[in-house]
């Protein structure tokens, strides 16, 4: 039978021990019979005496992060043969030091808990991140206690912190130790197994129905549909090839902002709040060539920071289309119409322009439609573990920051060009005569494809392009200018901070707005 | 004994290796002409190396122990390796060929409007270079939504063609052999913009070039289409464009042949359009060139 390990972390006085105590006490561990503690450093209440009866708990102290190495777990096998390791784990040691000890092969790290004080918490990841990120990176669960003279939504808040850190990791607050949901998952071992054994079912399951449904298309469906794969397959990998430059230079650019450059300038341009700001502000991307995936942590924090919002909007609605990887994706993406580069980004600006207008008219401000006490997070990127410091330090930490969004974005790019290539492909040749005739229907199926497709702004206008057999250019322009402003997965991030019905009230306007602006292009172009 | 290791970092080299793999497979064996347009070479290499940098560095992680790491999403990735490996780009057989079929010449035709690629042909060439006319050509019929569209260009292009009538001919002058015209891949999509634009000019010349067989389903028994497929950008635009030619071993030609194909300019009325046409041709077998298609060069 496996031997479970079970990680306890957090700071000094987080009550990692009492809750090792209730631990005990709880009917979670009953079907152990040796335990042994691992204990390192020293709490302020010890375990003399806690656990009395049939259960054999043995102590181990280690004083020193050089007594954890590759023989810990292996005398312990020897010399106890215990079916539970629980670790009580220093918070200020970092924890793939433990995670990477060799184990026996029965042995199996079950769980890794963060213990937190409640009222600490935040006051320690803005002084600790680095040392208490990881720790939450790693976490099945974080546990807080002491929250009882919190004030209401306070603990919404602190869940949301640490989802942004790590959105696998459960939280939650204990009531009643016995009957908490989330602890009973975790800790009864009958649970787990039936768990991962469904898990390997279900997947089981849907590996063989895929199996069986290709082999039946193959065998009988078409005898065309080989030809007809390999049609999709080549459209979507060459919208991914030209792609892959793009993403990594978008990648590069964007991590080398995040840590050279300083927003400050722009951020006051912005806040002056005059007409004047509102051209500033629609060409200030111009120095922020970041995806707008990228750019939505940037509107949040000058939100955040009560900028305009007229000024903010027409920031983040222009500063898609003025970009230059932007511009530059356009031009290789177009070589034939280099115009089209400049189509694009006079239309971004006069969308962004006339939105933050409108806006400015009926006098909607920061505070009307921002989420009360919101406190924005961005550190997910900040968890890169650096070697070196100074302006190296700053080199690799651009090099790894770049590493990570392009593993992010690519996930949306490959998406998007799936759908693009298996869209141009099998789109029934009626269909495309249909949406072919209606220059009207092809912008409706444009500004659909805007919303749902969720391209990066580097990158869509590749998949624009690869429409071009089946749409004209002014829906292609459309689908291009607006899906940045629409896409339904920055919505989603922004409704972080604002509320539903302002985005709502955007995406109206920005569609109004778009429909007036390309129908007027259609005359020109 | 084991050790947990940092599974993460374990995909994302696997997955960064495999990319650079099947980049550089495209690469060296030429197959990446099947998908994006020769210009993006530098930027295929220039990714190729980042992507290696971004592996090594990420070697070092992989023993950086992790817990509870979410590799499903890396799933994605997936899709487009393993449909590389399954489907990859095959060479110049007739499977390729019907792919390209399926998306040019064969979804016009059964669009009822067998006349589409002719047509298309005719709008492409009166605005020399204008991929604007590509995007029109499949979503034929919409003469009246692309009315304006059109006419503007036309005047543009007649603009520009009234200053360059001169010596548009004379462009091709220097490839003349014998009184032929020898068009090579690279002068091609040049040379039959600047044929359909201008007619008038090249009528009565003889020229010479590589093609495909293709058939059209008005096309008279003695006549088809030799073409090449044109590529602006990647494989999702490509499209196929031809000239009608007349001959009388016609029946003797298979779909998709390779062939040499040497004829003398005539204006020829199809579908209400005046189309260049290639008669008194003369056929010889044609060997398939290492880069099938033909790609435009804007820049």
């Amino acid at each position: 039978m496996a031997t479970y390990i079970d990680i306890i972390t957090g700071f000094l006085e987080s009550g990692k021990t009492t809750f090792i105590k209730e631990l005990l006490q709880s009917n979670y561990l009953e079907e152990f019979d040796k335990i042994i503690l691992v204990i390192c450093e020293e709490g302020f209440s010890d375990y003399e005496e806690e656990k009395p009866g049939e259960i054999h708990i043995k102590t181990l102290i280690l004083e020193n992060e050089s007594d954890l190495n590759d023989d810990l777990f292996i005398q312990i096998a020897e010399e106890y043969t215990p079916d539970l390791v629980l670790v009580e784990y220093n918070g200020t040691w970092s924890i793939s030091k433990i995670l990477g000890v060799r184990i026996p092969f029965e042995y199996k790290f079950r769980n890794v808990v963060f213990v937190s004080e409640a009222g600490n918490f935040r006051n320690q990841l803005s002084n600790m991140a680095t040392v208490m990120q990881p720790h939450i990176l790693n976490s099945d669960m974080v546990i807080f206690n002491r929250f009882e003279k919190l004030h209401q939504g306070m603990q919404k808040k602190l869940t949301r912190d640490i989802k942004n850190i790590n959105p696998r990791t459960r939280v939650t607050f204990i009531n009643e130790f016995e009957a908490d949901k989330i602890l009973k998952e975790r800790f009864m071992t009958f649970n787990n197994l039936e768990k991962t054994s469904m898990n390997f079912k279900m997947n089981l399951k849907v590996g063989i129905f895929l199996a069986f449904y290709f082999s039946l298309l193959l065998i009988c469906e078409f005898p065309n549909i080989y030809n007809y794969t390999q049609s999709i397959v080549t459209v979507f990998l060459s919208i991914l090839m030209q792609a892959i430059p793009f993403i990594l230079l978008g990648a590069f650019i964007s991590a080398g902002i995040q840590i050279f450059a300083s927003t400050g300038w722009i951020m006051k341009q912005i806040s002056k709040g005059s007409w004047y700001s509102f051209l500033i502000a629609s060409v200030a991307g111009f120095f922020m060539p970041i995806c707008d995936c990228g750019m939505v942590p940037i509107i949040s924090g000058l939100l955040k920071k009560e900028t305009p919002l007229p000024q903010t909007i027409t920031f983040w609605l222009s500063s898609s289309a003025v970009s230059p990887i932007v511009i530059i994706s356009m031009l290789y993406a177009f070589p034939e119409q280099p115009y089209l580069a400049v189509v694009r980004v006079i239309t971004g600006l006069m969308i962004g322009i006339m939105v933050g207008v409108i806006l400015k008219l009926i006098n909607l401000e920061t505070k009307d439609v921002t989420k009360e006490n919101q406190r924005v997070q961005n550190i997910g990127k900040d968890v890169l573990e650096l070697k070196y410091e100074g302006v190296k330090g700053k080199i690799e930490a651009v090099f790894a920051g770049a590493k990570v969004e392009f593993f992010r974005v690519a996930e949306y790019v490959i998406i998007g060009a799936l759908i693009s290539a298996v869209l141009q492909t099998i789109m029934p040749q009626t269909m495309k005569s249909f949406i072919g005739n209606n220059i009207v229907v092809q912008f409706i199926v444009m500004i659909a494809a805007a919303m749902l497709m969720s391209t990066c702004s580097t990158s869509n206008a590749f998949i624009g392009r690869s429409f071009s057999n089946n749409f004209s250019t002014v829906p292609i322009l459309a689908f291009i200018v607006m899906g940045p402003m629409l896409d339904l997965k920055n919505m989603v991030m922004l409704s972080e901070i604002l509320k539903k019905r302002f985005l709502l009230f955007l995406a109206t306007l920005v569609i109004i707005e778009s429909t007036i602006v390309f129908g007027a292009l259609s005359f020109f172009l | 004994m084991g050790r947990k290791k940092n599974m993460e970092a374990i995909v994302q080299v696997f997955i960064l290796i495999a990319i650079v793999c099947l980049l550089i497979d495209a690469m060296i064996s030429k197959k990446v002409n099947y998908y994006v347009h020769p210009r993006f070479y530098v930027g295929i290499w220039a990714s190729i190396t980042v992507l290696v940098l971004f592996a090594i560095s990420l070697i070092s992680k992989i023993k950086t122990a992790r817990h509870n790491v979410n590799i499903r999403h890396y799933v994605i990735f997936a899709i487009p390796l393993v449909a590389a490996l399954l489907f990859p780009a095959t060479g110049i057989n007739s499977k390729d060929m019907t792919i390209a079929n399926n998306n040019t010449v064969a979804s016009n035709s059964e669009q009822k409007n067998p006349n589409s690629e002719t047509d298309n042909n005719t709008i492409d060439g009166t605005n020399s270079d204008s991929y604007d006319s590509e995007s029109m050509t499949n979503e034929e019929a919409s003469a009246d939504v692309t009315d304006a569209t059109a006419s503007t260009q036309e005047n543009e292009q007649a603009n520009d063609i009234g200053e360059e009538t001169v010596d548009i001919y004379e462009k091709y002058a220097q490839y003349e052999v014998d009184g032929i015209m020898v068009i090579n891949d690279d002068i091609f999509a040049d040379w039959y913009c600047d044929v359909y634009g201008n007619l008038d000019e090249f009528v009565g010349k003889k020229c010479q070039y590589l093609a495909q067989v293709y058939s059209m389903e008005d096309f008279e028994e003695n006549q088809f289409l030799a073409g090449r497929y044109f590529m602006v950008c990647c494989a999702a635009d490509l499209v196929g464009y031809g000239i009608v030619c007349e001959s009388d071993i016609r029946s003797e030609l298979k779909d998709e042949e390779w062939i040499t194909v040497t004829g003398t300019i005539s204006e020829y009325e199809y579908s209400g359009y005046m189309v260049p046409r290639l008669t008194d041709v003369t056929i010889t077998e044609g060997e398939a060139p290492d880069v099938e298609y033909i790609y435009y060069n804007n820049y």
